[in-house]
């Protein structure tokens, strides 16, 4: 268990960046999630630092020690893969004893902790199985079973839920987040969905096209997106178009005064942002809160949620979510009425 | 298992006559091969048909014919030695064209394919003119005299010719349908490359070169084309053999040749689909 850090680490295919000067620190035992969409570099940056592939430029460091020109075996991390990549000639035993056998442990050192990487994975009764006998979710579990098993300085995750089906997916990610908090592992953990990394990291860093968006705890990304790029790929996000008046006073398009609470000040022409679930739908004029008058354009049920978008005065549609708490409330909503949309000054913000 | 093509089709014929297609095929591939079987055992002393009895003489007569006996073991011999050359350039190969780009990768992958195209009168009348013009060439200019035209070293150069393009098309199938993430996995936990590649990608592999061997050495054992011009006096692969008794005999002498073959075939596909399930290379 080490820390990570990335000093200006850059990665050229052919003269295009792939990923493009970027910094971090992690923590000692710290979840870092990478998201972004595919092609941002975020998988290239956890091959980067396992080893995999080849910096082009800056350094990489464990524990404040230079790795970036060390092989992928000499660097100690566990890595675990969407496809599980198991070695389909071994049993699951000898999958996990491989990296052991590797570090010459030996005998009954070596069947200990094979055993014991096992019972953390609860597969212990799998021992001598072969991979190809197990489903999705337990060979995922071997997978990582066998990335633990090292004691890595790093454990790094490649989209390691993307091949399962959702409801597993949420058994292997707190199997990952338990095992990952309780042996203190500083975690890299790729994927291209924002729930999960929200769900499962300390921090999210977020990427596009090869540099870092914004890096920050789940809350911070969600709440205060730093850039549109992350106000749209982190949760859905609502645009007005408008102008900033003045610090906090933001007037529409067709003239509309509103207030928010954060960002920046300067004037011109802007975007408010507000997230769907921070609007309340048929509100009544209320001191203190934004409100905009339009017509339901159309209502969608979500199940636990229904989606409803209204339609502006000046033609823009916003999006807005409401809890399903009791039956019924549904018919009140139906395309083509009018309505009223209402939210709290400090839940629209302006980038 | 159904393919999709199969279960797009009409419910009609996606049952019974889908079925029965299949087997009708197998039987075509298969009608010849159990002819030949049966005919081994008729009594008639020239081939014909009804039998007028069963014996088992033919093979007690295939078995006590001189000729045979030593076509046969030439034969296993040059298999051997085409089957060796085959995985040991094959292999290599396959790791280069499946792994690598580099300059050339079209033209080599075709080169190494080009025994299964061309064909094998053609192939083995060039290896002969070939090896002609060589032996002329070292004797003229370094006064040295290899005869390489009817020796056993030219036969088995052609034989692992003909062998080559299994070992190679199997291998890279093989290498095509592996997940090399497995191999990143091995070495994040510890291995270098070179031991990954002998605990991992061999064994994941082997399958394929197995059937390679298998089919290297089925390609060099029943050779015909290629071999005639290749054999030397008195030293004749089997394949040959059978011709040249068939020259002045049709008893069922060479059904039984023929049996014993197909048998020994049969019976190297079978044990090594059981120990190295080499269907899965396909």
């Amino acid at each position: 268990m080490a820390t990570i850090a990335l000093r200006h680490v850059t990665k050229r295919y052919h003269h295009t960046p792939s990923v493009d000067d970027i910094s971090l620190d992690i923590a000692q035992g710290e979840l870092v999630a990478f998201v972004g969409p595919s092609g941002c570099g975020k998988t290239t940056t956890l091959r980067m630092i396992a080893g995999l592939t080849d910096v082009t430029s800056g350094s990489i460091l464990f524990d404040g020690r230079d790795v970036s020109d060390l092989p992928t075996y000499r660097r100690n991390t566990g890595i675990v893969f969407q496809g599980y990549a198991l070695f389909p000639h071994m049993t699951v035993a000898e999958n996990v004893a491989f990296g052991l056998q590797m570090r010459r442990v030996r005998g009954t050192a070596m069947a200990e902790r094979v055993n014991d990487a096992l019972a953390m994975v609860r597969l212990e009764d799998y021992a001598h199985r072969l991979p190809r006998e197990m489903s999705g979710g337990q060979q995922q579990r071997v997978a990582l079973a066998r990335a633990i098993a090292i004691k890595p300085d790093a454990l790094l995750l490649d989209e390691p839920l993307s091949a399962l089906d959702a409801k597993l997916r949420q058994e292997v990610r707190d199997e990952i987040r338990r095992l990952q908090r309780s042996l203190g592992l500083t975690t890299v953990f790729v994927t291209h969905d924002q729930e999960e990394a929200v769900s499962i990291a300390d921090r999210i860093v977020v990427m596009n096209a090869g540099k870092i968006e914004q890096v920050g705890s789940p809350q911070e990304v969600y709440e205060k997106p730093a850039t549109r790029f992350v106000a749209q790929f982190i949760g859905l996000s609502n645009f007005l178009s408008g102008e900033v008046e003045a610090p906090g006073r933001f007037r529409i398009r067709g003239g509309g005064l509103l207030t928010y609470g954060d960002g920046k000040v300067n004037g011109g022409r802007q975007d408010l942002i507000v997230r769907p679930e921070k609007i309340e739908l048929g509100a009544k004029p209320d001191q203190g809160l934004n409100h905009l008058e339009g017509v339901i354009d159309s209502v969608t049920y979500l199940g636990p949620l229904t989606e409803v978008r209204v339609r502006l005065a000046s033609g823009e549609k916003l999006v807005a979510h409401r809890q399903n708490r009791r039956l019924g409330e549904l018919e009140t909503f139906q395309p083509g009425q009018p309505t009223t949309i209402a939210w709290a000054p400090e839940a629209g913000f302006v980038l | 298992m159904m393919s999709a093509l199969a279960s797009s089709l009409p419910r009609w014929i996606r049952g019974y006559p889908l079925k029965i297609a299949a087997y009708l095929a197998f039987l075509v591939v298969l009608a010849p091969l159990l002819a030949v079987i049966w005919v081994s055992f008729f009594e008639n002393k020239i081939i014909g048909f009804p039998p007028t009895g069963y014996t088992l003489k033919w093979f007690v007569n295939a078995w006590n014919f001189e000729r045979f006996h030593r076509g046969f073991i030439l034969s296993v011999e040059v298999g051997l030695i085409a089957t060796g050359v085959s995985i040991l350039l094959g292999v290599p190969a396959a790791l280069a064209l499946a792994r690598k780009k580099f300059v050339g990768h079209e033209v080599v992958h075709s080169l190494l394919m080009s025994p299964l195209i061309v064909p094998g009168i053609v192939a083995g009348a060039a290896i002969f003119m070939f090896f002609i013009e060589v032996e002329v060439l070292l004797n003229d200019r370094f006064k040295v005299q290899l005869p390489l035209a009817g020796s056993l070293f030219g036969l088995c150069v052609g034989h692992s010719l003909l062998a080559l393009p299994w070992t190679v098309r199997l291998v890279t199938a093989s290498l095509i349908g592996m997940d090399r993430q497995v191999e990143e996995a091995a070495m994040s936990l510890g291995a270098t490359p070179w031991w990954t590649f002998w605990h991992i990608t061999l064994p994941i592999i082997r399958p394929g070169i197995v059937a390679g061997a298998v089919f290297s050495f089925v390609a060099s054992f029943v050779d015909l084309e290629k071999s005639i011009f290749l054999v030397g006096p008195g030293r004749t692969t089997l394949p040959i053999e059978m011709i040249n008794y068939l020259e002045w005999n049709i008893d069922p002498t060479i059904a039984a040749v023929a049996t014993i073959q197909a048998l020994i075939i049969a019976t190297a596909l079978i044990v090594s689909d059981y120990f190295f399930k080499i269907t899965r290379a396909f």
